[in-house]
């Protein structure tokens, strides 16, 4: 127990926050008394963020490790934390702590969408430089349900940054690293700041890295958008800590020459309860055209639950004018 | 030695004399050394004279032949016939209908009196034709009376998802023409997937000529289409049809991650694949 709080203690002191800016220094000083250190063993993990004063955290899948982790404050004391539900398409786990009284303010939910944002990826290492890059959308498997998703770049490709909770400048929540993109063997070499070689990669491969700026490593990475994340947060704080994300239940691939082909519609869901079927061509929702596949998850993932759509599909032919409920 | 008959020998030599006087003369000769032996020599000579033709240039000719060659074809020059004169036909040919192949594509609106025709003046408000240069009646009564029919092929309703095979592709210039679907005088209704030469026209370049694009195969639920939103084709699904790049929207980055399930060892993260092309990817909602 007490080298578990020295390794934290430690870990996190002899994090470079030197390398950081006054600014971001300030923004990680805001929200780290909000901020619980989820334990593997002796060693850090991954970072969860308080949401509710009743002591729900927030925090990515592979953050946690077993139904009951341990979590330290960043003063090293302990908390025992309890897994209460976790959103399949987002990966966020909603945890639970036991006994929680503390007087750390919840953390904000960051609204903005502005490009080229400053970023901290709070990271098991101690905070990190990230960046926006820009918004796009993402498949998520295997439910393949269509985000919206935010591209950031940061210098960092440690093995353990997944799931490390993000914040910008003002100490607002901006999501989780949700998923990154593969790195090169020549990206995986990792330097320290005197820019020797000190792990990764492969020897056959030139010590040249690509794409590498400051004192570390560019990987790309990406987060939720802010709308999920609100989603996400709403959906845990409800009484039942489940999260509804907008779905009629059925899947789609391109249809020729446009348009959305049905390729299964779920047993029970709002889509087979207004009729309809495999094979039908989705060409409008709420006056809007859908040209693709991808037309249909977008505009999808606009919706809330509980509004009713108005889609016309052609079947054999014909067009149809069918009202769905969006359900979840 | 006579001179007579020594200039006998001479002739029988060079083959001047007749079968009778050759008989004769060789009798003589025989019974004369003096007379073989002028006769031997006279031999000698003529097989060297022809030894001196024969250095003499075949193409050489002589005063006469080129006399008889001048009064008989005259001083024109004439040049051999070329061995392979007939080839220059299929290579023309061959241009010809390349060059007709090129330029039919090429037709503007208003010489395009082959070329498939957008019509649908089914509501009476087809608007004059800028470009044609004649207007809606003229157009509908020269329909009525003597369609265009060059290109137009009669489809079942159902069949016109192949107007437009794929985005980003050229499109058809085939129309379809409806039969179920007639005016009151009727005349046929030709819904075209022609937009190619309706956007030559200018005719879809606003919202109020939408109505002629209307790529619906719905005929039998009239009210569906009467229904139908007016902004459902709108100018950048017509321009996408048309196979132009659509206008940047926000919300239609070309970008699209794909988030595998699996752990990538590297990064602790689920693992993510940029992709550029969703054709094939299936999505729920």
């Amino acid at each position: 127990m007490l080298w578990s709080a020295a390794s934290l203690i430690l870990t996190v002191a002899c994090a470079d926050l030197t390398d950081l800016t006054e600014r971001e220094l300030r923004a990680w000083k805001k929200v780290e008394p909000s901020v619980i250190y989820l334990m593997d063993g002796q060693r850090v993990r991954g970072s969860a963020a308080l949401i509710s004063r009743e002591g729900l955290f927030i925090t990515h899948a592979t953050s946690v490790t077993g139904k009951a982790p341990t979590g330290r404050k960043s003063d090293g004391s302990s908390i025992k934390l309890q897994w209460v539900s976790m959103d399949d398409p987002t990966q966020f786990v909603l945890l639970k702590a036991e006994d929680w009284s503390s007087g750390a303010e919840v953390v904000s939910i960051s609204t903005t969408k502005s490009e080229r944002e400053g970023l901290l990826a709070l990271t098991p290492t101690g905070p990190a430089r990230a960046e926006r890059a820009k918004d796009i959308y993402g498949i998520v498997n295997p439910s393949k349900r269509m985000m919206p998703m935010t591209e950031v770049f940061l210098e960092n490709n440690l093995p353990t940054m997944g799931g490390s909770l993000l914040i910008n400048m003002d100490g607002k929540l901006v999501g989780a690293l949700n998923a990154a993109l593969g790195l090169s063997p020549s990206q995986n070499v990792q330097r320290n700041r005197s820019n020797e070689l000190v792990g990764g990669g492969t020897k056959a491969v030139s010590p040249i890295v690509n794409n590498q700026y400051g004192p570390g490593i560019l990987g790309s990475a990406y987060t939720i958008g802010p709308k999920v994340l609100n989603r996400v947060i709403e959906g845990f704080l409800s009484p039942d800590h489940v999260v509804k994300h907008p779905a009629i239940g059925i899947f789609c691939r391109d249809a020729t020459p446009q348009g959305a082909l049905i390729d299964s519609v779920t047993k029970g869901s709002p889509a087979e309860k207004a009729g309809l079927m495999k094979g039908d061509v989705i060409t409008t929702i709420n006056n809007d055209a859908v040209r693709d596949q991808m037309d249909f998850a977008r505009l999808m993932a606009d919706q809330d639950v509980g509004d009713t759509l108005k889609i016309w599909i052609t079947r054999n032919g014909l067009r149809q004018l069918v009202s769905v409920v969006v359900g979840s | 030695m006579r001179k007579k008959f020594e200039e006998e020998l001479a002739m029988l030599a060079f083959g001047d004399v007749d079968a009778e006087s050759a008989r004769r003369l060789e009798l003589q000769t025989q019974a004369d050394p003096e007379a073989s032996e002028t006769f031997q020599t006279y031999c000698r000579m003529k097989d060297e004279l022809r030894s001196l033709c024969d250095d003499v240039p075949a193409d050489q000719l002589s005063k006469e032949r080129l006399r008889e060659a001048i009064l008989t074809r005259g001083l024109r020059e004439h040049k051999p016939a070329p061995r392979f004169g007939w080839l220059w036909m299929p290579a023309a040919a061959a241009v010809l209908a390349f060059s007709f192949v090129a330029l039919k594509g090429r037709i503007p609106i208003g010489a395009a009196t082959t070329g498939p025709v957008v019509l649908d003046y089914s509501d009476g408000k087809m608007p004059a034709m800028p470009g044609v240069g004649v207007t809606r009646p003229e157009i509908g009564s020269a329909v009525a009376a003597n369609p265009i029919r060059t290109k137009v092929v009669v489809e079942k309703p159902s069949t016109t998802v192949a107007m437009n095979t794929d985005r980003g592709q050229r499109n058809r210039r085939e129309g379809y023409v409806l039969p179920e679907d007639r005016t009151s005088d009727g005349s046929a209704r030709l819904m075209s997937a022609s937009v190619d030469l309706m956007a030559d026209a200018g005719l879809n370049r606003g919202e109020s000529h939408s109505s002629a694009l209307s790529f619906d195969s719905d005929i039998s639920t009239k009210k569906a289409i009467e229904e139908k939103p007016q902004h459902a084709f709108s100018n950048r699904d017509q321009m996408a049809m048309r196979g132009a790049p659509a206008p940047e929207t926000p919300a239609s980055s070309p970008k699209i991650v794909l988030i595998q399930s699996e752990t990538d060892a590297n990064t602790g993260t689920l693992r993510a694949t940029e992709v550029e092309s969703t054709a094939n990817v299936v999505v729920g909602g």
